[in-house]
Order: C-alpha cells, then sequence, then structure tokens
C-alpha cells in the first residue's frame, strides 16, 4: 500500500477525465444479476491490488452517476472537484479494505457519495452561520442560472400556464397542493374525495399536454427556422 | 414497485415513485435502491432531470397564477347589485332574487358548519418565527411546543430574490426531519409543517428551490421544540 494513496491515484483520475467517453453504464443492460455481481468482486480486486484498469473501469461505470447525484444534491459549482474527491475517497476505502462484501460496491458507493454530500452542506452551513449578512466575500449563486437558462426556463413556465389554463379549477387545485404545497397522493385524495386512479390520471394528463405544447413549439420553431433560411437563400 | 425488483438493473422506477424521491417523501429500503438505480442507468437519469425541470416550471406556474376569483370576489355580486340599483329590472328581478339569497344564506350555513368540523378534527397549529443568528447564539432560537403542527414565518425582505423557496428541517444529528416548500406573500415567506416533531433542537434550512442543495443554501435558523 503506497503511503499516500492520493498521490497514486490523482494522476489517473485526471487522464480519466480528460479522455472519458460518454460510456453506457456497466450492469444498465445486464440481465443477470450473479454475473454482475462477480464482475464487481472481480473489479473490487483489480481496484484493492492497484490495478489502473480497475480504476478506470470504476470511474467509467460510476462518474457519470456520481456526477449527476452530485450536481442534483450540491449544484453544479466546482463539480468536477467534488467528483475527484469522491472518486479518491472510494478508492482508498476500497484499498483500505473497508469494502468487505465487494458484491455490495454499489450501496458502498453510495454511502460514500451521501456522507460527501452531507459533509459538504454541513461545511456549507458552519461557514456561513458566521456570515449573516451577504458581503462582497460570499458568493450565492445566482439561482436563475445564465440568461439563456432563464429564457428556456421561462419558456417552460409559459407552456405549464396555457396547460394550466385548460384545466378546471379543481383540477388547477390538486396539481397546486401536489408541485407547490407537495402534499403527498394520501393527503390529496383524502382531503379532495379522489381515487388514486383519478389522482395519477390528472397528473399524467398534464404532463403528457406539456410535452404536447412543447413538441408543437419546437416544431413551429423548426419550421420558422426553416422558412428564414429558405427565404435568405432566394434572397441571394 | 418493490425495492427486489428496483434492485434488477433493468427495471427502471415510474414516474410516480421519481415524484416521491424529488418531494423528499421516499424512504429506506426504497430510496437505496432507487439510488443505486440511479447512479448506473443514464436512461432514468435524464429522466429525472427532465422531471426536475418541469417540476420547478410547475412550482413558478401555479406560485404566480393568481386565485381564479379574484377578480369577481372584488366586485360585489350580481344579486346585490340588482337589488340595491335604482335601475331595477323591476318586478321580475325581485321575485327570482329572494329564493336566490334564501339559497345562498343556507349554503354559506352549511359551509361554516363543514369548516368548523373540519376544524375540529385539525390539530391547532403553532405559529414559529424563524430569525437568523449568528454564531451559535442560542437566544435566537425559536421555540414552540413539540407534537404539533407549525406554521413557520421567516422574513424574506433581505433574501436574494428565486423562483421559489423550499425549506428542510433537520434534526441535530442531521436527519432530515421534514421538507416541503415555502410560499412567498407581504415580504414573508411561510410553510405549514404538518406533521408533529418530537421535542428537540432541529435546525431549519432556507434554499432556493430551483437549484436545491448547496448553491441554493440561502439561510439557517434554529428552533427547539419543547
Amino acid at each position: 500500500m503506497p503511503a499516500d494513496p492520493l498521490q497514486e491515484v490523482a494522476p489517473v483520475l485526471a487522464e480519466l477525465e480528460k479522455n472519458a467517453p460518454d460510456h453506457p453504464a456497466l450492469g444498465s443492460d445486464a440481465t443477470d444479476n450473479t454475473e454482475a455481481y462477480a464482475e464487481w468482486v472481480d473489479l473490487v480486486e483489480r481496484i484493492r491490488t492497484g490495478q489502473i484498469d480497475g480504476m478506470a473501469e470504476l470511474y467509467h461505470l460510476f462518474s457519470r452517476g456520481i456526477r449527476f447525484y452530485l450536481c442534483r444534491q450540491l449544484g453544479p459549482q466546482e463539480l468536477d472537484d467534488k467528483v475527484h474527491d469522491t472518486f479518491v475517497v472510494v478508492v482508498q476505502a476500497i484499498r483500505k479494505g473497508e469494502l468487505r462484501e465487494p458484491q455490495r460496491l454499489m450501496g458502498f458507493v453510495r454511502t460514500i457519495v451521501r456522507r460527501q454530500v452531507a459533509a459538504h452542506i454541513d461545511r456549507v452551513v458552519h461557514s456561513r452561520r458566521e456570515q449573516m449578512d451577504l458581503d462582497s466575500s460570499v458568493r450565492i449563486a445566482d439561482p436563475r442560472g445564465n440568461p439563456e437558462e432563464a429564457a428556456i426556463f421561462r419558456q417552460r413556465v409559459d407552456l405549464i400556464e396555457r396547460v394550466l389554463a385548460e384545466l378546471a379549477e379543481r383540477d388547477r387545485e390538486i396539481l397546486t397542493r401536489f408541485y407547490l404545497h407537495e402534499q403527498s397522493q394520501e393527503e390529496i385524495c383524502s382531503e379532495m374525495a379522489l381515487t388514486e386512479t383519478q389522482f395519477r390520471l390528472l397528473k399524467s394528463r398534464a404532463k403528457a399536454r406539456f410535452g404536447e405544447l412543447g413538441k408543437k413549439k419546437l416544431a413551429h420553431k423548426a419550421l420558422h427556422a426553416f422558412f428564414l433560411r429558405t427565404s435568405a437563400g432566394l434572397s441571394h | 414497485m418493490s425495492v427486489a425488483v428496483l434492485s434488477t438493473f433493468h427495471v427502471h422506477p415510474t414516474d410516480d415513485l421519481l415524484d416521491e424521491y424529488v418531494f423528499g417523501r421516499l424512504q429506506e429500503p426504497a430510496l437505496s435502491a432507487l439510488e443505486d438505480h440511479l447512479f448506473t442507468c443514464s436512461s432514468c437519469q435524464s429522466t429525472l432531470a427532465e422531471l426536475d425541470d418541469y417540476i420547478r416550471a410547475m412550482k413558478t406556474a401555479l406560485a404566480e397564477r393568481k386565485p381564479a376569483n379574484s377578480a369577481s370576489a372584488a366586485a360585489p355580486p350580481a344579486w346585490a347589485r340588482l337589488l340595491g340599483g335604482t335601475t331595477l329590472l323591476g318586478g321580475t328581478t325581485m321575485v327570482w332574487a329572494i329564493p336566490l339569497l334564501l339559497v345562498l344564506a343556507g349554503g354559506a350555513m352549511v359551509s361554516w358548519r363543514l369548516a368548523s368540523w373540519r376544524m375540529q378534527l385539525a390539530p391547532e397549529s403553532v405559529a414559529a418565527t424563524l430569525t437568523a443568528f449568528r454564531g451559535g447564539d442560542r437566544a435566537a432560537f425559536a421555540h414552540a411546543p413539540a407534537g404539533k403542527p407549525l406554521d413557520l414565518v421567516i422574513d424574506g425582505t433581505s433574501l436574494p430574490a428565486a423562483g421559489a423557496y423550499r425549506l428542510q428541517i433537520v434534526d441535530a444529528s442531521g436527519h432530515d426531519a421534514w421538507s416541503g416548500a415555502a410560499l412567498a406573500s407581504d415580504g414573508k415567506l411561510s410553510a405549514h409543517v404538518s406533521k408533529g416533531l418530537s421535542p428537540g433542537v432541529y435546525w431549519v434550512r432556507l434554499y432556493a428551490s430551483q437549484v436545491f442543495g448547496e448553491a441554493g443554501l440561502l439561510r439557517e435558523f434554529g428552533l427547539r421544540l419543547d
């Protein structure tokens, strides 16, 4: 075992991140759990013995999922660093023998990722407790994102408003309870005398209508762009 | 969908299950099984990302929407104008206005009785105003009785603008006790915690809910339930 595993793992990580292809998730097409678990046992052994191809395979298997989870929980800021740190912790833990059952590799990675998220939020909360007022040294990302993202978001909101305008008042109340007030399906059905089927039907109908309007809008934009290009071509 | 089915790689979670996950209502062991699946299924990651966007947009659209009857509620009902106005249609109007009044009065009485009955069944909520504190000043903790629903109120005047806000209550060990939307109105944020919490110290975290997690964390408040 090297004196500082981080020194050995970090250059490998940098190389992997530079060349990472869009790798299909291992196991997503697996039809036999036994085969997948056997692959994991072999993979864990290769990582434990310091084989670079093992770390590469672990990275390809989990990097996208870890990145997705961390982005969702902690936001996009410094995401590469967070993924990198998490991956290092996972590899170090495996090489220290902390994963006693290799077939539980998935749960092991999940546990480590959750701990990383909790530790990160605790660090942020502790540091902000000392800074109640926002000052120039404290930066909080604008939740609206960049102008393009804000415009796309606004379009989505406008589409949903069109969907809501087509619904009856009672249906709008149901959606308001579920999405805005975050009541559970059971609470809503109980308070509004709905069956589960009625509730789910309304929810899926609204989402489907949103999808239809979105596709129409995209098709309209594509046609509009096509006619613009066509007329521009004719003018030459 | 059972946990055993979820743990099989090629079976994907339903939209309903993903809804529960997004709203933080999914419990163990289903939660771990779903997250294990999401780690390696890029298709479900995309589905979840689309669902996140849809829910954010839905929250914003619903929050922006004015109450359906706000315009008509400001104006007096038509029957009041007819009875009180000088340009009456004559005897014909007065004849049907009186039975209409009786029906409306009867309906109002029934609604009031139903509302009273519902109030008797529901435990009374307790209001708690949250104040951001500096450096662990326990005197700034809000106090409320344990075991009762809570109506949390936050002064929103110094908060950054956001499309929507979300509150998370964690206990002293950092475990999630409750989470839900915080509604903005008249410069304040409010949230109703329907379930009673056990006695103890809690931290109430306010997020800008379009970006849940670290980048969306705006404030933390102390809450003691006795």
